[in-house]
């Protein structure tokens, strides 16, 4: 039956999602404590975060650069919504200027 | 960040009706997975309702979606004191742009339950509202990159790098982690690049260590 496919892929898609989310917050407890492993714990939120971001603003175009530079400058500067729509703005503009 | 939010939840409700979805499927979709890449990944390969979109949507969402395992990892010492109960719901609604603001709220210093959830549950409203809006309008709504809304979440994710950015020694982790997560993004599909980066970041924090720690 089409519905009873469709019902199992959602629930399937739930589960595994759900077992990467609480997978790494209950299993931290049990990772070794040597000081290359807390050096590389410490270093995680960072790391992730510029692993989030990278590929969006530098491998992207130019627009994309030209909008982090600029949010950059900015950022502890003003506060965060101006930071996002000056940033938002630059790459607007600046995709709409690059392709004509 | 919830005006940012909606525009693609709009799009993946839209996207979903477009291969052959109902408003319902869309939002039991979004209400119980609620995550946005593996969404429109497997939403994108929809090939219709039959036995193999269980398997393929199910590993879809599972590769998409390893990098949280290593953000729990992240974000686990601010919240061991948090009851499991409390946890388990805390994991339920981690998504990338939950996990940013918990991970800097916590590095402030207490993560409490309450501002977790003040944070993230109007932000899982918003998403499955949108995406179910999406599959009922399902109409041209135009590209929410044509309006630059799409460089939200970059321009969110750079400020907090940027408050994050007060240790001498995240310099080297940073750019070992950028450079290859561009890198990846450019080889492997979907979000492996995450998983890259961030393991390549905390390698470069675990063995280049300064010579004097590495002494001590």
């Amino acid at each position: 039956m089409a519905e009873s496919a469709t019902a199992l892929a959602i629930m399937g898609m739930a589960l595994v999602t759900y077992l990467t989310r609480v997978g790494g917050l209950f299993l931290a407890g049990r990772l070794p404590t040597g000081r290359r492993w807390r050096a590389a714990l410490t270093a995680m939120p960072g790391v992730i975060l510029v692993s989030l971001v990278a590929p969006l603003v530098l491998g992207a175009g130019v627009a994309e650069a030209m909008g982090a530079m600029v949010v950059l400058a900015l950022a502890r500067r003003v506060a965060l919504p101006v930071v996002v729509v000056a940033g938002i703005v630059v790459v607007a503009v600046g995709r709409a200027w690059l392709t004509g | 960040m919830l005006v940012a939010v909606a525009p693609f939840g709009l799009a993946l409700g839209a996207l979903g009706s477009s291969r052959g979805l109902t408003a319902t499927e869309m939002a039991a979709m979004s209400a119980t997975v609620f995550a946005g890449a593996a969404q429109f990944a497997v939403i994108d390969g929809w090939s219709g309702a039959d036995s193999a979109v269980v398997l393929t949507a199910t590993v879809t969402a599972l590769v998409v979606n390893l990098r949280h395992l290593m953000m729990g990892v992240a974000l686990a010492s601010a919240v061991r004191t948090w009851s499991p109960v409390r946890r388990a719901a805390l994991a339920f609604l981690m998504v990338d742009e939950t996990w940013a603001l918990a991970v800097v709220e916590g590095s402030r210093g207490v993560l409490r339950f309450a501002w977790f959830m003040g944070a993230a549950i109007p932000f899982y409203l918003t998403w499955v509202g949108s995406g179910t809006v999406g599959a009922v309008v399902a109409t041209s709504l135009g590209d929410p990159a044509r309006l630059g809304l799409d460089f939200t979440f970059p321009a969110v994710f750079i400020v907090l790098l940027a408050t994050m950015w007060n240790r001498t020694d995240h310099g080297r982790p940073w750019l070992v982690a950028a450079v290859a997560s561009v890198v990846a993004a450019h080889l492997l599909p979907g979000t492996w690049y995450v998983g890259c980066g961030a393991l390549a970041g905390a390698l470069c924090a675990a063995f280049g260590a300064p010579a004097d720690a590495e002494a001590g």
